[in-house]
């Protein structure tokens, strides 16, 4: 439900085709949802894929009813565009394997002056396999997770969001943690 | 591990995500949507529509033909589909009001009592 008066107020104007308003009642979710989509499509396509997103969100605005919260539309929409964007390099066979490298890109998208470079590479080691960790989910335990732990989703707010009740929301977090638990394990010296 | 062990080491553990500033993503949507100043995109009866057609499209024309069927097996009754043009009224009728109908094509019979109403 769209409880936020101002948002509302956004909504309204912005289904009366307010491009401006689309763009102000969208704003606020822009890091939160591409932090969300890298995790699903790769953090190098989350910009790429929340664009498409906003433009079927725009071209959707009509068939918003209001029921859920504005923020759980907008991110049911861009995991749809995440799972059709990663559909699409499927059937291209371009399924990038090389996670290696992938690993180094988020590495070096750190501040390297900002800590001890021992530090640094053993944050970098940590986040590498964290994130390495995440992938090897499958995505209907690693979409609750994220919306869970990164995003700060309700149980609701994520059965919302994947159409799901929140019985299953609360079986598949517990599932998604007791998976990733047990890939995090074998690390447990390298990053606790 | 805990609920908070986890959230704060998948947390502490997340790559920064570069987005570009507000107003540069924002002017890209606004050239991608082409409808600056307009109304959204959002024909949602015709939309109704051209899916309804798309999703109905085939259900109909395999409708039409089995009612074309039907009725070329009742004009033409020579033709596949089984009809009961063909009878004979069984010997029965005489004596306890029975009616045997027999398709000769196919040997179905049909027997139909009849009673009578006093």
């Amino acid at each position: 439900m769209s409880t936020n008066p101002k948002e509302t107020e956004l909504l309204e104007k912005a289904r009366q085709g307010d491009f401006k308003a689309f763009a102000d009642l969208t704003e606020p979710y822009r890091r939160s949802a591409c932090e969300f989509l890298s995790r699903l499509a790769g953090e190098d396509s989350a910009e790429d894929v929340f664009m498409t997103a906003v433009l079927n969100a725009w071209k959707a605005l009509g068939s918003f009813n209001g029921k859920s919260s504005y923020r759980t539309w907008l991110f049911s929409i861009a995991r749809y565009a995440a799972l059709d964007h990663l559909r699409k390099i499927k059937s291209r066979n371009e399924v990038s394997t090389d996670d290696e490298e992938s690993g180094a890109n988020i590495a070096s998208l750190g501040d390297a002056s900002a800590t001890h470079p021992g530090q640094r590479m053993q944050d970098e080691e940590r986040s590498r396999i964290v994130e390495q960790s995440l992938k090897q989910l499958p995505e209907h335990h690693r979409t609750p997770l994220v919306l869970y732990y990164y995003q700060d989703f309700q149980y609701a707010e994520i059965a919302e969001t994947l159409g799901i009740s929140i019985g299953t929301v609360m079986s598949r977090l517990h599932h998604a943690k007791a998976k990733l638990e047990k890939i995090l394990e074998r690390h447990r010296q390298d990053i606790l | 591990m805990n609920d908070d062990t986890l959230k704060s080491l998948l947390r502490a553990s997340a790559p920064p995500v570069a987005l570009r500033s507000a107003d540069a993503f924002w002017s890209a949507v606004e050239r991608q949507a082409q409808v600056p100043g307009r109304a959204p995109a959002i024909p949602r009866r015709l939309g109704l529509t051209a899916n309804l057609l798309r999703r109905w499209q085939a259900p109909a024309w395999a409708a039409a033909a089995a009612a074309a069927a039907l009725v070329a097996a009742v004009v033409w009754p020579g033709a596949h589909a089984p009809a009961l043009d063909q009878f004979r009224i069984g010997d029965e009728l005489p004596n306890n009001g029975a009616l045997v109908i027999t398709d000769s094509d196919t040997d179905a019979t049909i027997l139909w009592v009849i009673t009578e109403e006093t």
